[in-house]
């Protein structure tokens, strides 16, 4: 498991929505959680996938036509990565997942 | 297939070719969504080219410059606006600008002053808009410089020439934003040349390619030629990464521009596969080679930041009253 070793703020907001979510979230709706653009949701989201924070899949049975969504969850190792982030940074704790969140479930 | 899809597309060919297919059906389905959720189509075309850099340069890709994020923007759209670079984040973002609003002192106190209703741009004085060419003079001598460097580039090095892609057919005129969070009166516009079917095969012969540029150019008005290799946010490792190496002379990718008035510009580009030795830039042109470009080519862009319609002379008179003599405040982030 790699570490960040880059914390910005919305990094940290878009770990604590997938630490307080316990379905795994469409990626465009973290942005909208989050309120931010998802040109910076997506290189979030993406540096995450890499060092193996997330992992993404897409979504199952849908009632719209056309390519799939992408959700993303924390895998295990990443769960424990970002909550020692967020106990470090001395936040809150995570808060609820925001109604935004009901687009649909992966799978 | 929409403009906004064709865009993802063109953004999915930055990444690494394992990584485009999940990504093209990831954007794609969140194109499709975004008007559910609320968020503009083009902040997710806007995030695709952003990850697409992102993950392409930790991929160890070259360097995707906001540069050639343009460039490949630009390709996409058929408006090569890669001189204008906030002009062209800024026709994506429109939809998230917020109006600017300042305060003046008037004899009777202090007025607000809405410069979302601004007819120019920021960077260029109307005073010079209305002195200089209009968006119908601009595209004409811009057109008559494009044809006079291919036919001198012809007389001097024997190249021939073929149409460049142009998706957008015709139009080469596309409106402003003010960058105060509404639309300026004034026109983008990018006529882009033919491109030569050929590069030249010596580094000489290419600085003869270059004086032609330059002297036809300076003909025209244009000044402050210069190489992308000498500009001064040009880094040792953005250059090898966006041109191939330290010096233009062994680089893949020799451009650069020079300047005219009332925000023209002119933009070439010079590519010569023979030098990618390791075969990145050939990859990374896979995109841009299914759209038409030639992989060893010379070709060149006029444009203009903000040139006024002939017609419109009276209306943008009418509505820049309001704001003479006002200091123009700065622009918003794009």
């Amino acid at each position: 498991m790699a570490k960040l070793t880059r914390i910005t703020t919305p990094t940290l907001d878009v770990v604590r929505v997938l630490v307080g979510s316990s379905e795994p979230v469409w990626g465009l709706a973290l942005a909208k959680v989050v309120d931010r653009a998802p040109g910076t949701v997506y290189p979030i989201l993406s540096r995450l996938e890499d060092l193996g924070w997330i992992t993404g899949e897409w979504e199952g049975d849908t009632d719209h036509s056309g390519p799939r969504r992408r959700y993303y969850r924390l895998t295990d190792e990443g769960r424990v990565e970002a909550a020692a982030v967020i106990a470090a940074r001395g936040r809150d704790a995570v808060a609820a997942p925001s109604p935004r969140l009901a687009f649909g479930t992966a799978g | 297939m929409s403009a906004a899809e064709r865009l993802v597309r063109v953004a999915v060919t930055l990444l690494p070719r394992a990584r485009r297919d999940a990504r093209r059906e990831e954007w794609l389905a969140d194109l499709a969504g975004a008007e559910e959720i609320g968020i503009p189509r083009a902040q997710v075309v806007w995030g695709a080219f952003r990850a697409a850099a992102s993950e392409g340069a930790r991929a160890g890709r070259a360097s995707l410059t906001p540069r050639r994020v343009l460039i490949a923007i630009a390709i996409g759209t058929g408006a090569l606006v890669v001189g204008a670079p906030v002009a062209a984040f800024a026709v994506l973002l429109a939809a998230d600008a917020r109006g600017v609003v300042t305060v003046e002192k008037t004899a009777d106190g202090e007025r607000e002053v809405f410069w979302r209703d601004y007819p120019g741009i920021p960077e260029i004085d109307p005073a010079e808009v209305l002195a200089g060419p209009t968006l119908e003079e601009g595209e004409a001598a811009g057109r008559a410089m494009l044809t006079e460097i291919e036919d001198e580039l012809t007389a001097e090095l024997g190249l021939q020439w073929a149409p460049a892609p142009a998706p957008n057919g015709e139009d080469v005129a596309f409106p402003a934003q003010n960058y105060y969070g509404g639309t300026s009166m004034l026109h983008i516009l990018n006529v882009q040349s033919r491109q030569a079917t050929s590069v030249p095969a010596t580094w000489e012969e290419k600085e003869r390619a270059l004086d032609v540029i330059e002297a036809v150019a300076s003909r025209h008005g244009f000044t402050d030629f210069r190489l992308d290799h000498d500009a001064e946010w040009m880094t040792e490792e953005d250059a090898i990464h966006s041109h191939g190496a330290l010096t233009p002379e062994e680089s893949v990718i020799v451009s650069g521009g020079l300047t005219g008035p009332t925000g023209q510009w002119l933009w070439f580009t010079i590519q010569d596969m023979s030098l990618d030795h390791d075969g990145r830039f050939a990859e990374e042109f896979e995109g841009p080679q299914e759209y038409g470009w030639l992989p060893n080519s010379i070709s060149f862009t006029y444009g203009a930041n903000g040139l006024l319609p002939a017609a419109d002379r009276a209306e943008f008179e009418r509505r820049l009253a309001p704001y003479v003599g006002l200091e123009r405040p700065e622009p918003l982030p794009s």
